[in-house]
């Protein structure tokens, strides 16, 4: 498709540009959406995405991009099975990063509403809640515990059972 | 910053946590809480893919020393002990139903049951059945998979009934149903005789349910499987393999087909699976090592050895310190299945466990609420 070869401009709420092809712009509900209504000649602001964050989730949306066209070439031959386990593996990759940048991509993916990194970073999220004390998760997320120390208690008696600490 | 997530988000962030998970991370801070109590955090969680959300092994001590079970999290291995108190009477598991436990009252003569969730301790006794029986065989049929709470019905079958006229009691020939959404039971059927003795001598176990039809298989040798068919009220018999040389036998439902895990003196634990034209053909063997660790090192004696299974898991357990073998599916969609150890639960909190006789049940764990109760 020739639509393909064209490219549009997104603009971070810091003012940068960055251009991203059809394919890659199609990764995000919302971007396709603004390009219907408003036409692919002007320039996309996204005055929620910051411009460090949209740098990741360019990457991100041309990776994702590249995997589908490629899937798309020969019915699918030259990605087969391994080829979704290696973009999942991508992705665990690209989701290592610091936790204040995880939380803007993760708000980008929710804005830009792009479905699997919002999934993705969700599951990343949680992977890190696993198995860890209300305290330990507290220290990694920088949550302030606004609870009482009755409401507290409360608490861990409604679910006793899962407060073991080893 | 985290903690002022917006709602959806941080649902679809929960949903992909186990409640042991869930409960502790409600316990962060205000927002968090609330978060977590949404239902549409939980039908989130219910949609995602099995690989998620793999069913937890239930232990339910057959002696109840005191009122709690234990339950295995297979994704971080490890056990919880959780406390049976809410319950109002001594109670035996009958069968898992999605998130929730099928009950019968251990005192009474008389089937009576119970619906509860022993992570969100809510119980609920079930109506009366429309006639009172001693021992009859209980199927469930659950209706609708993939969601939070599935509707249900509860088939009951066989067992005793009193006599009407002052003599001994009968066995109970008809065949009653419970429907979830109505909330009462309704006589659907009677059986020939000769099915209604087998159902109530034998006391069969859990039901394995393959499209129409509910199987049970009897409680002891020579095992055979009793199948009801639900669409056109019909019963048969099946005959079991090595029928007269299985020292356990237990029915499980594998890739929606009827399974068979079974273990004869001094040989291996087989599964397996049956074919077109009901005919069992041999699956696969439970390998020798793992075996080997669950019967303690003993010579092969399967004596005593239980099994649970669901399409996503198949533990074969004694009690509750021996440790389980574990057969489970490692990815959705994927057909591959591979088989662990699972250490048995000898110590929580610090505190040493009791190495007790436990009934298992594998369940879909959730700390929601639901309306059923």
């Amino acid at each position: 498709m020739a639509s393909s070869s064209k490219t549009i401009t997104v603009v971070s709420s810091d003012g940068d540009e960055f251009e991203m092809t059809m394919k890659a712009a199609e990764q995000s509900k919302l971007i396709t959406h603004m390009l219907d209504e408003f036409g692919v000649s002007d320039k996309v602001p996204l005055y929620n995405v910051n411009s460090e964050t949209m740098a990741k989730v360019m990457e991100y949306c041309k990776k994702h991009a590249d995997h589908e066209a490629a899937k798309e070439e020969d019915g699918g031959a030259a990605i087969g099975a391994g080829g979704e386990e290696e973009l999942k593996k991508w992705d665990d990759e690209f989701l290592k990063v610091e936790n204040g940048l995880l939380f803007n991509i993760i708000l980008a993916a929710n804005y830009l509403e792009i479905k699997s990194l919002l999934d993705s970073s969700c599951q990343a999220v949680a992977d890190m809640i696993k198995g860890k004390t209300p305290e330990q998760i507290r220290e990694i997320f920088n949550i302030k515990n606004d609870f009482t120390p009755e409401e507290e208690a409360k608490l861990r008696s409604e679910n006793e059972w899962a407060f073991q600490e080893d | 910053m985290w903690s002022n997530l917006p709602f959806d988000v941080l649902a679809n962030i929960f949903s992909f946590l186990s409640p042991d998970s869930l409960a502790r991370a409600r316990s962060a801070c205000k927002n968090w809480n609330l978060c977590s109590k949404t239902c549409y955090s939980f039908n989130l969680s219910a949609s995602r893919p099995h690989s998620n959300h793999q069913p937890w092994f239930l232990g339910l001590p057959i002696r109840n020393q005191k009122p709690c079970c234990y339950a295995h999290n297979p994704v971080l291995n490890n056990w919880y002990e959780l406390s049976l108190e809410f319950l109002p009477v001594p109670v035996r598991a009958v069968s898992p139903i999605g998130s929730l436990l099928l009950l019968k009252v251990s005192h009474s003569t008389t089937l009576q049951l119970a619906i509860c969730n022993p992570f969100s301790r809510q119980f609920r006794y079930l109506p009366q059945l429309n006639i009172s029986r001693t021992n009859p065989a209980v199927g469930v049929v659950v209706l609708n998979q993939g969601v939070q709470f599935p509707s249900f019905r509860i088939y009951v079958a066989g067992g005793m009934s009193e006599a009407t006229q002052g003599g001994g009691a009968t066995y109970e020939r008809t065949t009653e149903m419970y429907d979830s959404q109505l909330d009462e039971w309704r006589i659907v059927g009677s059986m020939p005789v000769e099915f209604a003795v087998r159902l109530t001598v034998w006391t069969p176990n859990e039901s394995v349910r393959i499209e129409n039809v509910l199987y049970w298989i009897t409680s002891a040798r020579v095992y055979s499987v009793i199948g009801f068919d639900i669409a056109t009220n019909t019963w048969e018999e099946l005959s079991v393999p090595m029928a007269e040389m299985l020292e356990f036998a237990t029915l499980v439902r594998r890739n929606g087909v009827l399974g068979l895990v079974g273990g004869t003196s001094g040989g291996d634990a087989c599964i397996w699976e049956m074919k077109e034209g009901k005919i069992w053909g041999l699956k696969n063997k439970v390998p020798g090592e793992l075996g080997w660790k669950l019967l303690g090192g003993n010579k092969r004696n399967w004596d005593g050895t239980k099994c649970v299974g669901n399409d996503g898991a198949i533990c074969l357990y004694r009690d509750l310190g021996s440790g389980m073998v574990a057969w489970r599916k490692v990815r959705d969609e994927s057909s591959e299945w591979e088989w662990n150890w699972v250490e048995g639960c000898d110590c929580i909190k610090g505190k040493k466990v009791h190495r007790c006789s436990i009934r298992g049940m594998l369940i879909h764990p959730s700390l929601a609420s639901t309306c059923i109760f």
